[in-house]
């Protein structure tokens, strides 16, 4: 099996201007992907440990199931880590060292960091916490249940949340697997046994769902070795989960719901971006940075007070004012949107005002002086965002678990540096026409939301 | 807060295996040069390829020790007006940094200040002027002066709020009386105050000189490069000798010093106080940080085995060692229950007089080192974490302390724990501050004034 590993890895080797750290990308027999990268300034090794199968991945199980599961294996691997060899790994949590397992929108993830004596065993309890055979105990299922059900009770704490449920109906279509609370509904959960969660793991968790990218201070062959020896014997899920990175579809929406004791106007407006690794993705992730910060247009538009008489403190004014922008997130169908919280009464001017950013790159491009200052704060933040082994693991592993490839991440620098702005136009106009509302108003109590096309 | 460093060797491997296991070096293998400029600017590069990033600090030997009578908040002043000042071209410089999505942060210390700049490693050629002339040349501003002034005693009034922090004043106060470590870092709001755009001149072309100064960068960076790079944009500034003499050492009381005071609190505060090594003795200060580890740097800590799981005379305890030019202080504090202060008291000093008393025992100690180890890897994983450490030992000693720390804490013997702990942990040589729950029962106040 080692002659076979070494006779499949492919070296890759650099393509720009800095040259991409020594590693090596290997598939596994059990057909778990292998990124090794070599990272010798510190004695610190992490990984990411990815499976193509979130919340927001369609299937036959009741929603919620994947949080679920994930829950209960954070659960389990915490029992481990006072057993045996794992004690050691256990005792350097106390300085640092911390494995985490959590569910996103399509993809269940491990993520640890630990020193480089330790990191195998944390990647041994990654392992067995994913792919393993230990059932779940009712206790464990009960606990989870408890845990997500606590998080899905409405309040006032969590409107922004809320409208995020209701933006993301109106984003991806009401039935659509990404759309409402993460963990699904009260329904869902409470429905779900010790039997469905077996069940989802064994068809659907394995190996040949997953990829793993690991940093530390070794030679990629035997970081590879160390994945290898982890998780190596572990059999392939019975279904295969291809990766995809889907372009958003449908018209432009609105949904909206209300919540009792609530007394303002909350609203995200936003609009789909090109799916993740892509140029397309960079340039959306560049309006984002011309529309952000302290000298980014939504800070510099005098309507936000004039308007919606919305206060922008000092403190407040320098992250940008009282809009806050969510930026384009790795995910199946990525978006860019912007929240605020305005009277009841200037939804409609809130809505056009938020809105008008967006379709402003759809008119006219940026000018070169903004762009350049973009692209500066793009490629630092990019670069920056790799500091810290985990970081760095999660950043090119997503390029694996979303099927683009490394090639992409190597890249970025120059990628964002060759954009121009005509390229950024064309981008905005191809993807911000189909716009999407998610409204939380002021009402007796939170009820189902309504959705309602609109007119462009 | 603890700076540690580690140097793989042929005798550390030795050591590490009959000890703690076999381990990496901390910060790395990356290349480290080191080279004094003619001006006497010392530049330290650590050259890190594997990531397109590069990270900088300046540091500058003038913290709140380097104060003279009239100054005192001149350092931590200094250093929120160069964040803010304009150099040439009108440029602020944090202002700038942030725009472009880099990260920038200062810091005050009793021996240093320090500026970090962290960038895509393409830009560090345009950021390099921009800090130079913030370090050397931005004008301080009397308008950004008394907004700053503000902004500081905003700040301390906040630090008052807290209680730890405010125990923490206390301790320093009452165990130096004389020794400008006494002092907060950033001064008393009424000598803040009292500063001057003529005075923070003053303190600053005194210390703001690059005999003075160190600039230390890890990650995607050429060394050679980088240090003719500084040698050109620094040469015009004249290295100067400052006109500062290290105020003289005060020893540890003799007999305990008392302090009791009441505050609004649901609990009470304790903490203890004792004198410790300076980095000029670094056996000393490695076995002292594998004291604080043993008695409180984990769940496992002694101190917290004893007073919150066994005796259950405290909700939680934490120790502190923080490494410096001068003698400063081994702290224990404690969240003591209303009432049980004094039992608290006398099982915290029984604990550590233990460990007066008898070595640990080799099981103890290395857990001690590998919790040590592990703590000192995660604290210096990042390019800029490592800027900070290298910084801080090059600006108290030498940067060549943070790359052989850990060889010498591994070389450390259940001996010279006792050894140390003997020397510096002297059951009558502490300073005690007890924050007593408002309405609580126990001590009377002991009247020492500060």
């Amino acid at each position: 099996m080692r002659r076979l590993c070494a006779a499949s890895a492919i070296l890759l080797t650099a393509m720009t201007a800095h040259a991409a750290p020594p590693h090596q990308r290997i598939t596994l027999p059990n057909g778990l992907v292998v990124i090794a990268v070599e990272d010798h300034s510190s004695a610190v090794a992490a990984f990411h440990l990815g499976v193509r199968l979130g919340w927001g991945t369609p299937s036959p199980y009741p929603r919620g199931l994947a949080a679920l599961a994930q829950q209960i294996n954070q659960t389990k691997a915490e029992r481990w880590l006072a057993e045996g060899d794992s004690a050691l790994l256990h005792g350097e949590m106390q300085a640092g060292a911390a494995l985490v397992l959590n569910a996103e929108p399509d993809y269940l993830e491990a993520r640890a960091q630990a020193t480089d004596a330790n990191i195998g065993r944390a990647l041994a309890l990654a392992g067995r916490a994913l792919f393993g055979s230990d059932e779940p105990t009712e206790p464990d299922l009960a606990q989870a249940k408890a845990t997500l059900l606590a998080a899905n009770r409405p309040s006032l704490q969590r409107v922004v949340e809320l409208t995020y449920y209701e933006f993301t109906k109106a984003l991806y279509g009401r039935d659509s697997s990404l759309a409402g609370p993460v963990w699904g509904s009260d329904d869902d959960l409470v429905h779900v046994n010790v039997g469905a969660v077996s069940d989802f793991a064994s068809q659907r968790v394995g190996p040949n769902n997953a990829c793993l990218c690991i940093v530390g201070p070794r030679k990629a062959s035997s970081l590879i070795e160390m994945a290898r020896e982890a998780l190596g014997s572990y059999q392939p899920a019975v279904q295969t989960i291809e990766p995809s990175v889907q372009d958003p579809v449908g018209r432009s929406k609105v949904s909206v719901s209300t919540l009792a004791g609530w007394r303002g106007a909350s609203i995200i407006v936003g609009v789909p971006v090109p799916g993740y690794g892509g140029r397309g993705y960079l340039a959306a992730q560049l309006v984002y940075m011309m529309l952000s910060g302290p000298d980014g247009r939504l800070a510099e538009d005098p309507r936000i007070e004039e308007t919606l008489g919305l206060n922008r403190v000092a403190g407040r004014r320098q992250e940008g004012g009282p809009v806050t922008l969510l930026p384009p997130m790795a995910g199946p169908q990525p978006f860019l949107a912007a929240h605020v919280v305005a009277q009841p009464r200037q939804l409609e001017a809130a809505r056009a005002l938020l809105l008008s950013h967006f379709m402003a790159f759809t008119e006219s491009p940026p000018s070169a002086d903004e762009l350049a200052r973009a692209k500066k704060r793009l490629v630092n933040g990019s670069a920056l965002a790799q500091l810290g082994h985990i970081n760095a693991a999660k950043a090119l592993n997503l390029y694996e678990l979303y099927g683009v490839g490394l090639e992409p991440a190597w890249r970025v620098q120059s990628d964002v540096l060759s954009l121009g702005a005509q390229e950024i136009m064309a981008m905005a106009r191809e993807y911000f026409a189909r716009h999407a509302v998610g409204v939380v108003l002021p009402g007796p109590d939170e009820t189902a939301g309504a959705d309602e096309e609109e007119g462009q | 807060m603890l700076r540690r460093g580690a140097l793989y060797g042929i005798l550390l491997v030795c050591v590490l295996e009959t000890h703690a296991g076999a381990q990496l070096p901390a910060l790395g293998s990356g290349q480290v040069s080191q080279r004094t400029l003619a001006n006497g600017l010392s530049v330290v590069v650590k050259e890190e390829r594997q990531w397109p990033v590069v990270s900088v600090g300046v540091f500058i030997r003038a913290g709140s020790l380097h104060e003279a009578p009239g100054q005192e908040g001149a350092a931590h002043l200094v250093e929120h007006l160069l964040f803010e000042a304009t150099g040439d071209g009108g440029v602020k410089l944090a202002p700038e940094i942030e725009a472009i999505g880099g990260r920038v942060a200062a810091t005050t210390m009793r021996d240093f200040v320090q500026l970090n700049v962290t960038v895509a490693s393409r830009y560090l050629e345009d950021v390099l002027p921009l800090i130079v002339r913030a370090v050397f040349e931005a004008k301080l501003d009397e308008q950004v002066l008394q907004r700053e002034i503000e902004v500081i005693k905003r700040e301390m009034a906040d630090r008052q709020e807290r209680a730890d922090l405010y125990l923490l004043d206390m301790l320093w106060r009452l165990a130096f009386r004389e020794h400008p470590y006494g002092r907060p870092i950033g001064g008393r709001p009424e000598d803040v105050g009292r500063l001057s755009l003529q005075v923070l001149e003053s303190f600053r072309s005194t210390h703001y000189v690059p005999g003075n100064m160190s600039i230390v960068a890890v990650g995607d960076v050429d060394g050679q490069w980088l240090m003719a790079r500084l040698n050109e944009l620094t040469r015009q500034y004249e290295g100067g000798t400052r006109e500062w003499t290290a105020p003289p050492v005060e020893t540890a009381p003799a007999t305990p010093r008392v302090l009791t005071a009441q505050v609004e609190r649901d609990v009470s505060l304790l903490g203890v106080a004792w004198h410790a090594p300076s980095i000029a003795e670094k056996g000393d200060v490695c076995a002292m940080d594998l004291i604080y580890t043993l008695l409180g740097a984990s769940a496992s800590g002694r101190l917290r085995r004893a007073l919150v799981d066994e005796k259950r005379v405290a909700l939680s305890v934490d120790t502190q060692f923080l490494t410096q030019k001068e003698p400063g202080l081994f702290i224990v504090t404690a969240l003591v229950p209303k009432g049980r202060e004094q039992e608290a008291q006398a099982f915290l000093l029984d604990e550590v007089r233990k460990l007066t008393e008898s070595p640990p025992s080799d099981a103890e100690l290395d857990q001690a080192k590998r919790l040590l180890y592990a703590d000192y890897a995660f604290t210096n994983e990042s390019y800029d974490e490592q800027v900070g450490s290298m910084g801080f030992y090059e600006s108290i000693d030498t940067y060549r302390f943070a790359l052989d720390y850990v060889s010498a804490v591994m070389a450390i013997t259940p001996d010279q724990v006792r050894e140390t702990a003997r020397k510096y942990l002297r059951p009558d040589a502490y300073s005690l501050v007890v924050l007593q729950a408002a309405g609580g029962p126990g001590e009377a106040d002991q009247g020492v004034e500060l």
